[in-house]
């Protein structure tokens, strides 16, 4: 108790709150612009934490990334170019929102439940780090396979209106996740002989293309003020916010319980968290036809989801010094350069320490409350810019992130053909966003599927001797049987109909 | 601008093709029984597949009536396509000449060519002083506070 009150006094220091302002700023920069993102903010931040105590120095980062995955959303809702992979699950969902008027909605519902899903994130730090560590490092390459084919199939459900469309895209996405460095054996597949290849083909870059070349090349081909877009500012956000999130709930719960647990496991972090909760809230929601017309049920899930699975990825950071996702990776050598080396001593040796980076998260969240309303008014001037002036500099902006990722060209050029293929895939009525799941997913389903294989020596039956692999293994092919189940009981209620009413007859 | 399903799904097995037969390339991991050429063998299958039952649906499309290109408005005129065409010979220069000539001066005359292209010759000084801003404002941004190495040419040694 006593290095709570300690850690309060370490956070609620009038330099600490000034440093966590001044970097959820810049993390709403970072996320708002698309190409840079919250991992690009964290190292970022880096070099300017050296010279900081300890204290401020996390509170920044924490301050920094919370602020970046929620503006990721501003840019989505308003121009449907997620500003970072984890808004780019619902960015389709939140524009058609923004063409239906209810742009302000979509953005009030993205602030709301970042901010609650990082506050749920935050307590589950508290009250189960340890705890939830052990359940999480209980994963091996086989549960991982069953997770990453669980979020594969979560493709299916996120374009069901066209599903063989959709099952291209997300083909396609997985065939791109193959270009580079094979996982296991090292063999460079697809490069063509090409070196910027064999890193293979990046996300950030193939994102932007997707998102921002191919809304470029739709408005100089149907004309920017086209598609209903909002051209004046965007109203007051918080209007009948509460009677949403009382009606989802449920989903609330679930997008921060789901967001928290995928968090924690290391390697998955915000946009897997936001990917398979948006497909889970389609899947279990009462009006699914609704999803893809401009439904905020998946929003509230899935933004609740990224942000809680932003604290989650510092359970296992924490308490072994094992990175939860990207950020926390950077953010483990942080916490070894200021002296708080991760583990389980940190929690007997250093507790003020832990406590404030804990309280950190509840302070960071809290104040993404003003600081994300400010940006979405700030959004205001740019979206009175004419759409045909506004687009091109967006476009030099995306350009300039790309190549910012790895300094290399090569980028832009990923960037330029992947947006020019997603263009004439939209027109032709495939699906993006699956493209950019096999993308995030593939290498995870191929590494720790043969990973496993090697383990196990060949026998497949090694996927269903773990408790949990198990249980997951099930799960999975119930959900792919569950359609052909509901099939084969509606075919035979029509039989059973047709032969009563020639009975009858 | 829609293509019949048919030339799509033709399109997409032949892809599917291509990648299963250059798979077999692949050199097998020793000891193992799947290699690096499992998982494109699976895609391409899969690829084949869903390219088969897009050529089934296009062909009977067609037999119902359907065409082979449905081109929408902005298709029919050369303006769509001129400006499609725009947009990526601004990026294809961007990426040849921003390392010969630097970014500012690329990233200026690119966006200002663009934006001319888009919006015709009479909104000229916008479009200039749009771009101007813009690049500098990025180069601000990405090169003094972000510290992004943006290619250096003439326009950047001039201003150190």
């Amino acid at each position: 108790m006593d290095a709570y009150i300690q850690g309060l006094g370490l956070v609620l220091d009038p330099y600490v709150l000034l440093v966590m302002l001044l970097a959820g700023g810049f993390g709403l920069f970072m996320g708002a612009v698309p190409g840079l993102s919250a991992t690009m903010a964290t190292a970022l931040l880096v070099p300017v934490t050296f010279f900081m105590e300890p204290v401020p120095a996390v509170a920044a980062i924490v301050s920094a990334t919370a602020a970046a995955i929620f503006a990721g959303d501003v840019p989505g809702v308003l121009l449907r170019i997620p500003g970072t992979p984890a808004s780019a699950a619902y960015t389709d969902e939140a524009y058609r929102m923004t063409q239906k008027g209810e742009a302000e909605l979509a953005l009030g519902v993205c602030l709301v439940t970042s901010v609650i899903g990082g506050l749920f994130g935050a307590v589950v730090l508290m009250l189960a780090a340890p705890l939830l560590a052990e359940f999480a490092l209980g994963f091996s390459s086989f549960e991982y396979f069953w997770l990453a084919l669980l979020g594969l199939t979560s493709a299916a459900f996120v374009a069901s209106d066209r599903p063989l469309r959709g099952l291209v895209s997300l083909l396609l996405g997985l065939l791109l996740a193959g270009v580079g460095m094979d996982p296991i054996s090292g063999f460079a597949r697809f490069t063509f002989g090409s070196v910027d290849l064999m890193a293979g083909v990046n996300l950030i870059p193939a994102m932007v293309g997707m998102f921002a070349v191919t809304e470029v090349l739709r408005g100089v081909t149907r004309g920017f003020e086209a598609d209903g877009a909002p051209t004046k500012g965007v109203g007051n956000v918080f209007k009948g916010l509460g009677r949403v999130l009382a009606r989802y709930k449920l989903n609330l719960l679930r997008g921060n319980v789901l967001g928290t647990i995928i968090g924690a496991l290391p390697g998955a972090g915000a946009d897997i968290a936001a990917w398979i909760s948006y497909a889970l809230a389609r899947r279990f929601s009462k009006e699914p036809e609704k999803f893809g017309t401009g439904h905020v049920e998946g929003l509230v899930d899935a933004g609740a989801s990224n942000n809680s699975a932003l604290a989650g990825a510092w359970i296992p950071a924490m308490v072994f010094g094992i990175p939860g996702d990207s950020i926390t990776a950077i953010v483990i050598g942080v916490l070894y350069m200021k002296g708080m080396n991760p583990g389980p001593t940190v929690f007997l040796e250093q507790p003020q320490f832990v406590y404030a980076v804990f309280l950190a998260f509840f302070v960071a969240n809290l104040m993404m409350l003003p600081l994300g309303w400010a940006a979405i008014k700030a959004a205001k001037p740019i979206l009175a810019v004419p759409r045909d002036l506004l687009m091109p500099v967006i476009l030099l902006f995306c350009v300039v992130g790309s190549f910012a990722i790895n300094n290399a060209v090569f980028d832009v050029g990923v960037m330029l053909a992947v947006g020019l293929v997603a263009w004439l895939m939209e027109e032709n009525g495939f699906p993006v966003a699956p493209i950019i799941l096999g993308l995030v997913l593939g290498p995870l389903v191929e590494q720790n599927f043969l990973t496993s294989m090697i383990k196990a020596d060949g026998e497949l039956i090694a996927f269903f001797e773990r408790p949990v692999a198990a249980v997951l293994g099930v799960l999975t092919l119930a959900v792919w049987l569950y359609p052909l189940v509901g099939l084969a009981r509606r075919r035979e209620r029509e039989a059973a109909g047709g032969r009563a009413r020639s009975g009858a007859g | 601008m829609r293509i019949n399903d048919a030339a799509i799904g033709g399109l997409l097995l032949a892809l599917a093709l291509a990648v299963f037969v250059h798979a077999g390339s692949f050199p097998p991991t020793p000891g193992q029984p799947y290699g690096p050429s499992l998982f494109p063998r699976i895609i391409a299958l899969g690829l084949g597949g869903a390219g088969l039952l897009l050529i089934v649906g296009g062909l009977r499309a067609r037999r119902d009536g359907g065409v082979w290109v449905d081109l929408d408005a902005w298709a029919r005129s050369g303006r769509g396509w001129a400006n499609v065409l725009a947009v990526v010979l601004a990026l294809v220069a961007y990426i040849l000449l921003s390392g010969l000539l630097g970014f500012l001066l690329t990233g200026f005359v690119v966006l200002a060519s663009l934006l001319l292209w888009l919006r015709g010759p009479r909104r000229l000084p916008s479009a200039l002083a749009v771009s101007a801003a813009a690049v500098v404002v990025i180069h601000l941004i990405f090169v003094r506070l972000l510290a992004v190495p943006l290619p250096r040419g003439a326009l950047e040694t001039l201003i150190g």
